[in-house]
């Protein structure tokens, strides 16, 4: 077994001879011995031995218990405390020992067999401590080289933690120069008020959250979008204690999604603009898409497919609450033959030609184009009805044709 | 009108993320995860029994452009428990 190299603290030479004997003995390397209790922290610190025995009572001003808490505190070596006092005698010196942070005690006279089941407490501490160093080391690069954020906040606003990843998105230096300057989070961090109680409430409730999506102030004031998945640390009591999150950067993918809906809005604003009715169908003749002018001349003005006044798709969730399922326009051709969408359905290409709108018989021209998946076949038709003359179906300056949808539900 | 496949777990305390799937309908086996079962194209969504749910024109013409249909049947982690 490895030997220890150990420091006695002891001011009584008899004393300091008996320990370094049974030291000796067992084989282990002696430092010291120190008289005083700042000879026994500066040894502690040159040498950084493996163990201390240290005396309570030592000459000097500085004692065994002061001496013995700096020693741990600073440089964390395990030290054993000796003394000739037991909590009979003095009780007050007892109370200070527990608080010391040593990690032994024994008392005089030491026989050998304290010292070496000390020495193997010492022995399985130093283990430990090692391994604790190696296991936080690990977790620690982890956490430090993470590229999504890593903090930890109180319930109050304050963040107590924070990987370098978090701190670099929100435009701080560092770790620690974010915990200092965000003294709340409510006003410095989250952009909307009540946010962050929100996100509280919520774990309060859920003890877990996942993409919480909000938009945050970073540092020199510019808005960015993030996601965060957060977990509640409570006491025994059920009390929540703090709580950490985990956070990615969303803003790009957010502000990719608002120019898709800003751009898919003009579409739709763009068609239901026209006059004319324009339906999208399959090749089956269901509707699968149709813009408002043509939605207002199924359902009538004050209905709510009408209300909606967008293109909708009907039968999915762009679908406006209420509407029905309509199948195409019904037309007939004004020269009795087969009518244009007829004729694609048989030939396929354009087709166009002089109709008559049913019910009603307003007359208008019909012009159906080929619709092509992305592999380029055909699986259905645009279909554009147009009012000869006065602009289109939009200012026909009278209610548009009601058209019986419920013949049509479903069929 | 098309008809789409419903699957369930046939292993219901599997917890791998790709797990056997059976159509409660046809009885077709396919090894694939949720998330996949949730995206079908309508190639592999398409189901021959008379039993299983229509699929909207809307949704099939959907599928031609690109979407998938989702044929998780709404039990699928308890249907087959009983076998």
């Amino acid at each position: 077994m490895q030997p220890l190299r150990v420091l006695i603290a002891e001011d009584d030479p008899v004393g300091a001879a008996l320990l370094k004997g049974l030291l000796v003995r067992e084989g282990h390397v002696v430092l010291g011995p120190a008289a005083m209790g700042e000879d026994a922290v500066r040894l502690a610190r040159d040498e950084r031995p493996d163990a201390v025995l240290m005396d309570i009572w030592l000459a000097g001003r500085m004692n065994g218990v002061e001496a013995t808490r700096a020693v741990t505190a600073d440089f964390d070596i395990p030290v054993i405390l000796v003394t000739g006092a037991t909590e009979a005698t003095d009780r007050d010196l007892m109370d200070q020992v527990a608080g010391s942070g040593a990690l032994g005690f024994m008392s005089k006279p030491v026989t050998g067999d304290a010292l070496r089941m000390n020495l193997r407490i010492v022995r399985r501490h130093t283990r430990l401590l090692a391994r604790l160093r190696d296991s936080e080391q690990r977790y620690r690069s982890i956490f430090d080289n993470a590229v999504v954020g890593i903090y930890m906040a109180d319930p109050e606003g304050r963040y107590l933690v924070s990987n370098r990843a978090f701190a670099e998105m929100l435009g701080w230096s560092g770790p620690g120069e974010l915990v200092s300057g965000v003294r709340s989070m409510d006003e410095q961090v989250y952009e909307a008020p009540g946010r962050r109680q929100e996100l509280l409430a919520r774990l309060r409730a859920e003890g877990t959250v996942t993409g919480f999506v909000s938009q945050v102030y970073g540092r020199d004031g510019d808005l960015l979008w993030v996601s965060e998945h957060c977990t509640a640390v409570h006491d025994w009591a059920g009390e929540l204690l703090h709580y950490e999150g985990i956070v990615v950067n969303v803003t790009a993918r957010i502000e990719a999604e608002q120019r898709w809906r800003t751009t898919l809005g003009i579409l739709r604003n763009t068609i239901d603009a026209m006059p004319d009715h324009v339906v999208l169908l399959d090749l089956d003749r269901n509707v699968i898409m149709a813009n408002a002018s043509w939605v207002r001349h199924v359902c009538g003005p004050g209905e709510a497919g009408a209300a909606a006044g967008a293109s909708y798709l009907p039968g999915t969730a762009d679908a406006a609450p209420g509407a029905v399922a309509v199948r195409c326009p019904d037309c007939v051709a004004e020269d009795g033959g087969p009518a244009p969408l007829d004729r694609f359905l048989r030939e396929g290409g354009h087709q166009s030609g002089p109709v008559r709108l049913l019910p009603g018989g307003e007359a208008c021209t019909c012009s159906v184009s080929p619709y092509r998946a992305p592999d380029g076949t055909v699986i259905g038709a645009v279909l554009v009805l147009h009012r000869d003359g006065e602009g289109g179906f939009a200012s026909a300056g009278r209610p548009a044709a009601r058209v019986d949808t419920a013949d049509r539900r479903g069929a | 009108m098309m008809r789409k496949h419903q699957f369930a777990k046939v292993d219901c305390n599997c917890t791998r993320r790709a797990t056997h799937l059976k159509c409660i309908h046809c009885g077709v086996m396919e090894y694939r995860s949720l998330d996949e079962a949730r995206r079908m194209s309508q190639g592999q969504a398409e189901c021959p029994h008379p039993d299983a749910p229509q699929v909207p024109p809307q949704e099939r013409f959907r599928t031609m452009m690109g979407g998938t249909l989702d044929c998780l049947a709404p039990d699928y982690d308890t249907h087959f428990k009983a076998d």
